[in-house]
């Protein structure tokens, strides 16, 4: 009795999860949850050079060249802010949260160039992040943003369905995360808007809007493609680099 | 015995040597056998089949949070040899006689089974600890590195998430995602070492069964210097019954243990409210580890 139950949940797990990766992406329809709802359950990442730069950019050692994600090419800066990039581009070696491997906040964590895991539920979509170890809850039960202030890294994320379309609001920011390693920033009144609608089962179109009226003269939108990973049994390890810098302090000969 | 009897005493050399066998056979065989009578019964109840909801891709359906369940063995802080926390006792001042000990360590005397080098270096470590002059000294938790495993997984309960193929350990307190693939997918390279390991499951009956492999050496078992090599392989068994998880993990690593040794925790599914996880972010605000080491060493600073 006990064997035989054993082999049926064996069999039965094994029928649902052997897709992972290469398995998920037969075209034409996208992968739902029970309820019909799109899963987006899976290992993403994008395919660009944003986290360098979000703007359009040439080439510098280290710098891959791009064609920005900012819809419109410019970011539009209030005068002040302009001038606090520039100064921002110039201490980026020592001051963006990537030099000291810092949360990196959102939507930065998406585009950062490591791979990311959706892990949904109907509740909740959580974000497990390889890039410094950074995890998203995402809560879909309807609930508002607690009452602030409150000043996270990576704010807080709500969720809900515009048909097959999720979008998630993030609020409760502090100042101190950048858009890229260019210098490009926001304040602690940043809102953001975060749209995942599926292209196909294998590729998610990303679009976000950012608002600061501290900062910028208006909204504007960021877009990109989010890709999965295709490979067989795709893995999200890790990279803590702070466990890289002297803090570390491995012991001596080991 | 047998193989003694047919050595004669004109064979001397022979006797010695058949004895010499006899001798390394008794070890092998016997020597397990005593171990095995000495190990102390589990606290874990047999396995049996899973009886309650499934989930739609037909595993027991063990979602939700849980939280450990022992007092004086809770937080990051405990020596899992004592089953508490020793700088808590002497900071407080109270009676650890007033404190039930929570056997974690499932050995006949509760020690951790150490080759004779590495309690020299455990207990290395623990002075250390106490006396830190390096940062190094200090548990990775500390510096607001990663627990690692088993650590993170005896040290507090679990949220439970369950999706087609897959099974997540989320630990609140330090934001960790353990991921335990259901889908028999090929191991991870030996070479690749991570923090919180490469992790596969099974289900038999009401138990999840899990292999933990390529884990690094930098995380310790507790604060206090317990230890582990590059080498070492978890089996663990996450035994689910009515609101509980009996959590059994056993420690393969034969560089540093003289046997394979299991610890024992136990959790309880929370009911009613349960305050959502928020962000926890350590090392963006740490401030404090500095003042931790004494200050005649020439310390690096922490970060720009």
């Amino acid at each position: 009795m006990k064997s035989v139950n054993s082999i049926l949940v064996v069999l039965v797990i094994a029928a649902f999860a052997s897709a992972e990766g290469i398995g998920q992406t037969q075209s034409g329809t996208i992968p739902r949850m029970p309820d019909g709802r799109p899963d987006l359950s899976g290992v993403w990442q994008v395919l660009n050079s944003a986290a360098y730069d979000i703007e359009d950019h040439h080439a510098q050692p280290g710098v891959p060249a791009g064609t920005g994600v900012v819809v419109g090419g410019e970011i539009p800066y209030q005068p002040w802010a302009l001038e606090q990039k520039k100064r921002n581009y110039a201490n980026r070696l020592t001051e963006d949260t990537d030099a000291k491997c810092f949360l990196p906040g959102v939507p930065r964590v998406t585009y950062m160039p490591y791979p990311f895991r959706i892990i949904q539920t109907p509740g909740r979509i959580d974000i497990s992040y390889e890039y410094v170890g950074a995890l998203r809850r995402i809560f879909m039960n309807g609930t508002p943003h607690p009452r602030g202030p409150i000043q996270w890294w990576m704010g807080d994320s709500r969720g809900h369905w515009d048909g097959d379309t999720l979008v998630v609001d993030v609020v409760h920011f502090n100042d101190q995360t950048r858009f890229d390693k260019a210098g490009n920033f926001h304040s602690e009144m940043l809102h953001v808007v975060e749209r995942y609608s599926f292209i196909d089962a294998s590729h998610i179109r990303y679009e976000v809007t950012i608002e600061d009226p501290k900062v910028f003269t208006g909204p504007w939108k960021m877009e990109m493609p989010l890709y999965r990973r295709i490979e067989t049994a795709p893995r999200v390890l890790e990279y803590y680099c702070y466990g890289f810098n002297d803090v570390f302090q491995l012991p001596p000969g080991r | 015995m047998l193989l003694s009897r047919g050595s004669g005493r004109k064979e001397g050399v022979n006797v010695i040597r058949a004895t010499r066998y006899v001798v390394a056979v008794a070890i092998a065989v016997v020597l397990p056998a005593v171990l095995r009578a000495q190990a102390v019964a589990p606290l874990t109840p047999p396995t049996t089949p899973w009886t309650g909801s499934r989930t739609p891709d037909g595993q027991p359906d063990v979602a939700g949070s849980y939280a450990k369940d022992w007092i004086g063995a809770r937080g990051p802080n405990f020596d899992l040899e004592e089953g508490q926390d020793p700088e808590e006792m002497r900071a407080t001042g109270r009676n650890r006689e007033n404190f039930p000990k929570p056997q974690i360590v499932r050995t006949p005397d509760g020690r951790i089974p150490y080759q004779p080098w590495a309690r020299e270096l455990r207990t290395a470590n623990r002075k250390n600890f106490f006396n830190a002059t390096e940062l190094w000294h200090l548990d990775s938790n500390a510096r607001c590195l990663p627990m690692g495993f088993p650590r993170e997984s005896l040290d507090q309960g679990p949220e439970i998430i369950q999706t087609p193929g897959f099974v997540f350990f989320q630990y609140p307190y330090n934001s960790v995602v353990r991921t335990i693939y259901l889908d028999g997918r090929a191991p991870l390279n030996d070479r690749v070492k991570l923090w919180y390991g490469d992790s596969h499951g099974r289900w038999d009956g009401n138990t999840l069964i899990v292999e933990g492999r390529n884990l690094n050496e930098h995380g310790w078992y507790d604060t206090y210097g317990n230890f582990h090599s590059a080498d070492l392989r978890i089996e663990e068994r996450f035994t689910f019954v009515g609101n509980k998880i009996y959590y059994d993990v056993t420690s393969h690593d034969p560089k540093v243990f003289t046997q394979p040794w299991t610890a024992h925790v136990e959790f309880t599914k929370r009911v009613g409210t349960i305050d959502e996880p928020w962000e926890t972010a350590c090392f963006e605000g740490e401030r404090s580890v500095q003042n931790m080491v004494a200050p005649k060493a020439n310390q690096p600073r922490a970060r720009p």
